[in-house]
Formats: C-alpha cells, structure tokens, sequence
C-alpha cells in the first residue's frame, strides 16, 4: 500500500477539511480575530490532523504487510484465511469474517472434488484390474485355437489392451511417483518382449524388424519402459509407409548414456508439427489422415519419461523416417 | 516331465491355462475347491505353482507366506493387480516370479521355463531330439543321421527344431514364422521359403531326402 494510494483513497476526507478550514477562517475573519491567531488555529488542527492520518496509515499497512508476510509462506495459498490473525478493529473484524466464510465454502468443495477424483481412480484401476481377466481369456481362446480368425481377433484383442493400459497410466498420471521400481532390466528382454506382444499386427503387415546387438542392462523401471516402448513401436506401425516397412532398433551409447533408438521408415512427420508430438491430445495432420489417432500415445510416454527421469526425444523427416530415442541415464554408482 | 499346478478362480482362464501349458508339454493340476488351498499344492507333489493373488477366502499372498513355511516350491504369481507395491510384496513374501495379465504367452512359458531351470538346476536342459534316425543336437545345431553331420544356421536349426516337435500335424506358415519371432528371430514370408529351401539342401547332403513334405495352401508336414 502506497502513501499517495492511500491519500488518493482519502481524498473526500481531506476535501471536507479543506472546505471546513476555508469557512473556518472567514467565520473567525468575520468575528474580528486577528490574523495570526487564526494562523495558529488552523495550523495546529491541520497538523493535527495531519498526524492522525499517518499514523492510520502506518497502521494499515503494518496489517497488510503482515497478511501479506503469512500468504508468501503458505504452499496453498486459499488457506489464508484458516492461518490470519484475528485482527482488533470491528472493521476489519466483518472482513474477516467474510473471508473465513468464503474460505470454508471453498474447502468444502475441493475437498468433495478431490473425494470425487479419489472414487473415480479407484474405480478406474479396478475396473481396468476386472476387464483384465476377459482379456486374459480371449488370448488363451486364440492360442489354444490358431487359425487365420482367431489370429484376427488375438490382433485386436491386443488393441483393446493397449487401449485399457493407456487408460491406467493416464488414470495413475498424478501419483505415479509410488509406482515404480528402479531395479536392473535388460533391454533386449524388454525390447523383444514388446516386439512379441505386437508380433501378429506386424507380421500381418509384412513389417520387417531389425534389431541391432542389445545386450545392455539399464537401470529403470521395466514395466513402464514396456509400456513406453510398446506405444512407440505401435506408432511405427500405425504410420508405416506401404512399400516395405521396416522398424529399426538399436542402441547408441556414450559415457552417461544409453540411447535406446526406434527408427522407422514411415510415413513421417510434419516439420511444423515435430515440436508438439509430445502434446496431450495433438494428433496433427496424421492423426486426421488415418483417424486412428487419439494424441495420448507420446503424451503418455514424455510424462512417464520425465517422472523417471529418462529424455525422449523424435527426430523426423516426412515421407522419410521418424526415430524415437530414449535416452537412459547411467547410473554406475548404483552397482 | 515338470507338473505346474493352476490356482486361479477365473473358470475360463483355468481351464484355458491348463490346455496351453498341456500343449506345452507340462503336467497340469487345478485347483478347484478354495479352502485348504496350501494342502492342496503341497499334496500335489507339483514342481512349480501358478498363483492368483484375488482368490475366495485368502488371497494368494497368504497362501504363499503358508506355503513358504513349510516348502521351497517355486511359485509365480500370475494376476491382474499391477501396481509396483503388489509385486514387491509378492517377491517379498517369497514369490520367485510376478507376471500380469493379460500375459503375453510365449512370455508367460518362458518365465516358467526360467523360474523350472533356476530351481532344478540338476536336471539336465534337452539337449538332444530324435525324430525317427534323425538327431538334432541342441548344443551345436547340427543334424546328425546314420554317423553323417551336418550344421545348420540358427534360423534353419530353430524351424527344423519346431516341425519336429510338431510332427504329429501339419504346420502352417504363419505357426512357423510365430514361433520363430517369439525366438527372436524376426523373419518374414519370403525368408521363410529361403530357409525351408535351404535346410532340404542340407538335409539331402546327408542322405536325407523328402523329410518335410510341402502340403499345398496348409503349411507343411514330417513325413
């Protein structure tokens, strides 16, 4: 709060006293006082005056450079008004109190919110727990009974769980930080058990694999590098190009890394667009094209990325090629 | 021959369970009443235990912790809670192996031939199969037949290895380049006919002619 704020808020009181003071003068000049009494008199009830107005002023902005001390400490800055003190003046007094009301109706709400967001991810995750056991038996049907049906349906069995698995990570997103476990994995087991999972989709295709020497263990969690790994070959495929489609994985190591590449030789991405793949919800103009897109495949992955601490990064050329990298830390000092 | 047994409350998944791993060669006891599960595995004189966590009565952690006082048994734990903490727990209590659903097959059989080979380390990995005179010698992939030897590619060796050991039908391509690409071998349609053609070569080098029959829009079949 500033002084000439503050005098600006004022202004009507001091016109009144202005006003007061002229009449004054012309009342006393009228009856006969001399001149330098009436300097007197004025003078003294204006630095009177004067006197009373800083000091209130002094007092309120003492009042609010404190609330405002207290709001610069609180995480969440909507308790303000569960941690001010109770101030003296019945002015301020009704402030308060409307504050606290306003405080209280608002906790009320985000406290429902949150027990509503709670109730929402628990059924989620036990709903994804449930649609997993028909999954399960699907797959075992198909296995037990190969033939070209059955190797259809195996096919978009695994779709749909691919889909329910998008849904739990997305639905775990805000506490993800409790559910990992960094532990010793090695990269060909994860990277061939993914190949494995979409082997009919890619044989289907007539997709060639190459898959370069993998024989690397990384430090990581190996549940959610297969899940990020499996959105990124099942972009490859869904973007392939139709002459002869070919994914590429290899590693590229330095010092402090190890760089886990997915190159494929598909249809590409735009320039302009290469920078927001990342987005949630962006499907750019492939995802318009092919209509299959739904924007939460890379979203998913860079969120997951960033919480375990590993970079991904996708370089493309349209119409060329697009490479994903994963970039996993070294950690030595771990062993 | 290794005997699993099936604890898992789903009847489709059970009974689908048991003909996978049947058809994988293995011995398959279920569990169909849930109490007493524990008496049950331990009776069962099973080399290794599937095990649900979301059973009736007690869960599969308890069943574990019980079983672990009293016996070494192998068991992987096979639902559908995957949360880090449940698996944790589940290695914790004394689990030798944690596998989602819905499990990718070829994973789920090699993670129990993992978890087989770890805990009977003495009895001996196949080594050797013999489809009529003809002897395929795991160790170094060759083909031996009458005191003639021959080497085979790790590519050739993997689809003579699998017609053998479903010579009782006829397989088709698409089982063949399956198989192959849970192996690691990613080859596609056209390999496979190079590959087909090529262990025919070999074979007739060593006297053995007409061994893989090519049946006509089915696959092929062992004569």
């Amino acid at each position: 709060m500033r002084l000439t704020n503050y005098i600006k808020d004022k202004i009507l009181y001091i016109l009144v006293y202005e006003v007061y003071c002229l009449l004054m003068i012309l009342y006393l000049d009228a009856i006969n006082v001399g001149t330098s009494e009436i300097i007197l008199i004025i003078s003294t009830t204006t630095v009177l005056a004067v006197c009373l107005m800083l000091l209130n002023y002094n007092k309120k902005r003492k009042i609010i450079s404190d609330l405002k001390k207290t709001l610069d400490k609180l995480d969440e800055k909507y308790l303000i008004g569960e941690v001010m003190k109770k101030p003296s003046s019945c002015e301020l007094l009704e402030y308060y109190k409307i504050l606290k009301i306003a405080n209280k109706s608002m906790l009320d709400k985000i406290s429902e919110a949150q027990e509503k967001q709670k109730d929402y991810k628990e059924y989620i995750d036990s709903w994804v727990h449930e649609i997993k056991l028909p999954i399960t038996s699907i797959d075992l049907y198909c296995n037990n009974n190969k033939n070209d049906l059955t190797r259809k349906i195996c096919e978009e069995n695994n779709k749909i769980n691919n889909y329910v698995e998008q849904a739990l990570f997305y639905a775990r997103l805000d506490n993800v930080s409790n559910d990992y476990m960094i532990r010793k994995i090695s990269l060909n087991d994860c990277v061939s058990n993914v190949i494995s999972r979409n082997k009919n989709t890619m044989i289907q295709n007539k997709i060639k694999i190459e898959v370069s020497n993998l024989d690397k263990n990384v430090y990581t969690d190996e549940k959610w590098l297969e899940f990020i790994l499996n959105q990124i070959i099942i972009n490859s495929i869904k973007y392939k190009n139709n002459i002869a489609p070919l994914i590429s994985i290899y590693i590229d190591e330095n010092k402090e890394n190890v760089c886990l590449c997915v190159k494929d030789n598909g249809i590409g991405i735009k320039i302009g667009e290469i920078d927001r793949v990342f987005e949630k919800g962006f499907t750019g103009s492939n995802g318009r094209i092919s209509s299959k897109s739904t924007g939460m495949g890379l979203f998913l992955c860079k969120k997951l990325c960033d919480e375990l601490g590993l970079v991904i990064k996708l370089e493309s050329k349209e119409n060329e090629y697009t490479t994903v990298k994963i970039i996993i830390p070294k950690y030595e000092y771990i062993r | 021959m290794y005997k699993i047994i099936i604890v898992e409350d789903d009847k489709q998944i059970r009974d689908e369970l048991k003909i996978l791993l049947e058809n994988s060669e293995y011995i398959v006891d279920v569990v169909n009443d849930f109490n007493n599960v524990e008496e049950q595995i331990l009776n069962s004189n099973s080399n290794l235990v599937l095990l649900d966590i979301n059973l009736p009565n007690k869960n599969g952690y308890q069943i574990c912790s019980k079983i672990r006082a009293s016996s070494k048994i192998p068991i992987i734990f096979v639902t559908s809670r995957n949360s880090s903490m449940d698996e944790l727990n589940g290695i914790m209590i004394g689990g030798d192996d944690y596998i989602e659903k819905p499990y990718n097959i070829p994973i789920l059989l090699a993670r129990i031939k993992n978890v087989l080979s770890r805990a009977y380390p003495e009895s001996k990995n196949e080594i050797k199969i013999k489809y009529k005179e003809i002897v395929l010698n795991i160790l170094d992939s060759t083909v031996v037949y009458k005191c003639e030897k021959i080497e085979l590619s790790k590519t050739e060796f993997k689809i003579l290895y699998y017609l053998i050991k479903n010579s009782n039908r006829i397989v088709s391509r698409a089982d063949i380049i399956e198989y192959m690409w849970d192996n690691q071998l990613y080859i596609d349609d056209n390999t496979l006919s190079v590959n087909i053609t090529r262990i025919r070569e070999k074979l007739s080098q060593i006297g053995i002619n007409d061994l893989i029959e090519t049946k006509r829009g089915q696959g092929y079949k062992l004569l």
